[in-house]
């Protein structure tokens, strides 16, 4: 072999190495670009991924507050405009359910499972504990003792069905005042076959006549809903009213099962009687006997500047030598706006409990009614 | 220079090219996020002003329909937008007794007061300026929220800095709202026909 041959030899085989020496750099390196690439993009995009994650909870969170507190205006607006009705669209909101819950003189209302709630002291409020629906209906009905004390607030949806049964006149009545509420009445031949969910949310039973008890047989049709969405209310003779819950029976089927007290319903009667309306959309004794407590502390201040107010005509009164009627009517009737605040006050602590004060404040009220209209006949000042 | 010394220098610039560019990436998402950060700070603030406003026109639409101080017809409903004097007189003491038991909670921090506009009040009766007249005005409610720092001065009707050697005033930050009313008194004008006036409520909301 001559000496161009080697040479040639030689620098094939150093080439080869060359080539070798770089084709593995080569390789380490492409790979360790990728690994670069991927762990960096990786890196990036778990970043951003976490950014929207937490920009999504934040906005449900936000959304859950937005509602909440549209619904805390909407409430205030709904609650100072007596005797009006309005409905609330909830569409957007439809798979969201919306809790109501009254103890202690607090109701707490929000969204279920989102952590947001509302607590709200001083507006009485009467609704079903949960609602979840494309509209919502509110109604502000004025609590008059014998004057106008609070507004209640009864809040309903457009899927809770009410079915009345009894007292024709007063189910006419009732449907009438309440307008777009979801109610029908039953006469004895269509209960309990006309009963039935079709689509609706919750059912509710009112019974006015206390003919259904606990010992009633649940409406077949209802069966297949839950049994917390599914209530009877029944009114006795005594303006008491009683709450029962559909429950498992034992043997097989349904049942009702009592929740809680009778509670008497603290009302003179009359036209648009609030207390009973708002028995009547409760969802359960406590909560009624809860918010009608904020109407009782309420009451107790009203019968104070009513005191006052007395005061007045009967100065006025005094101060005019023709009012001689007026005066002697006036006279010593101080008490009836004490007792009334002192009972009010008692009443604020001790409502349904049984120990019967409530009763003493509806006498008291009855004989301020009859003495303004007294007063009336006389010519003199009312009080109210 | 050999290969390696090129490939080298070759390669430190490709890395240093990549963490440049990295670099500016990172930087640009941390302007981004200062900005959003300012523009949610300006849309709370937004929104807090809103509720403020909300605020007053809320005690005013409250106020409106209060029982204390409407005025009822016998078994009828409300007259609208009117307040009954022989109420109006006494429910300062009312509020001030119960404030933190009940209108506290109705009318936080804020101040309610009642103007006569007609009949034209006599600015030169005594009585007025100490706000004892029957022409008004009447402070129905009153709870001012003082700004920090400062503190409510009783004796001066005002806030005062919190400051032993100078007393200076300070300036609540409120929001206000006028609302048209008639006030009707009973024990003047004719048996069945009671007086009339016509008066504004003025409702200061305090931040």
């Amino acid at each position: 072999m001559n000496y161009n041959q080697t040479n040639k030899k030689r620098r094939i085989s150093q080439k080869s190495r060359f080539d070798k020496k770089y084709k593995k750099s080569g390789q380490i390196q492409v790979t360790f670009n990728w690994l670069y690439v991927l762990l960096a993009g990786g890196v990036i995009l778990l970043f951003f991924a976490g950014i929207v994650v937490n920009q999504k909870e934040s906005a449900e969170k936000s959304l859950s507050i937005k509602i909440i507190e549209d619904l805390d205006s909407i409430f205030t607006g709904a609650y100072v405009s007596d005797k009006t009705q309005g409905e609330l669209p909830t569409a957007g909101l439809r798979d969201y359910t919306f809790t109501f819950e009254c103890s202690d003189g607090v109701t707490e209302y929000g969204l279920l499972d989102q952590g947001v709630v509302r607590q709200e002291n001083l507006i009485p409020i009467f609704s079903p504990r949960e609602i979840k629906t494309e509209k919502m209906y509110w109604w502000s009905i004025p609590y008059k003792f014998p004057f106008p004390v609070i507004n209640l607030l009864i809040i309903t949806s457009e899927n809770t069905k009410y079915y009345i049964l009894g007292d024709l006149s007063f189910s006419q009545t009732f449907i009438d005042d309440a307008k777009k509420f979801n109610l029908e009445h039953l006469s004895d031949d269509q209960y309990p076959e006309q009963v039935s969910p079709n689509k609706n949310y919750q059912v509710r039973i009112i019974d006015l006549d206390n003919k259904l008890t606990q010992d009633s047989a649940v409406p077949v049709g209802l069966h297949y809903m839950d049994n917390d969405k599914v209530s009877l209310v029944n009114f006795n003779a005594n303006s008491e009213v009683t709450y029962y819950q559909m429950t498992d029976n034992p043997v097989g089927g349904k049942m009702w099962v009592l929740v809680g007290q009778s509670v008497r319903v603290i009302s003179l009667g009359g036209e648009l009687d609030s207390a009973m309306y708002a028995a009547i959309f409760s969802a359960s004794p406590d909560d009624y006997k809860c918010a009608m407590r904020k109407a009782f502390k309420r009451m107790k201040y009203v019968a104070e500047i009513y005191f006052e107010r007395f005061n007045e005509i009967k100065d006025y009164h005094e101060s005019n030598p023709n009012d001689g009627d007026c005066v002697i009517k006036l006279q010593n009737r101080e008490s009836f706006f004490v007792l009334l605040k002192s009972q009010a006050e008692a009443c604020e602590t001790s409502y349904g409990s049984g120990l019967g004060s409530c009763l003493e404040l509806l006498e008291t009220a009855r004989k301020i009614k009859e003495y303004n209209e007294e007063l009336e006949l006389l010519s003199c000042l009312n009080i109210y | 220079m050999s290969n390696s010394k090129i490939n080298f220098k070759k390669g430190q610039v490709r890395i240093t090219e990549t963490i440049s560019v990295l670099l500016i990436f990172f930087l640009i998402i941390v302007f981004a996020m200062i900005f959003y950060g300012n523009y949610q700070k300006t849309i709370l603030e937004e929104k807090e002003h809103e509720s403020f406003s909300d605020k007053a026109i809320r005690i005013t639409t409250k106020l409106l329909s209060l029982p204390e101080l409407a005025c009822t017809k016998g078994d009828s409903d409300y007259e609208s937008f009117c307040f009954d004097m022989l109420k109006l007189r006494h429910v300062n003491d009312l509020f001030k007794e119960n404030l933190a038991d009940y209108y506290y909670d109705l009318f936080s921090y804020s101040r309610v007061t009642v103007y006569q506009t007609y009949p034209f009040i006599d600015q030169n009766n005594p009585l007025s300026k100490l706000g004892v007249s029957d022409e008004g005005p009447w402070i129905l409610y009153e709870k001012i929220l003082c700004p920090e720092g400062c503190e409510w001065e009783e004796n001066e009707n005002k806030c005062i800095k919190v400051d032993p050697v100078v007393k200076t005033s300070c300036r609540p930050d409120k929001k206000s709202t006028y609302f048209v009313v008639s006030l009707r008194d009973e024990t003047k004008g004719v048996p069945g026909r009671p007086e009339f006036k016509t008066g504004y409520i003025h409702v200061e909301v305090f931040k």
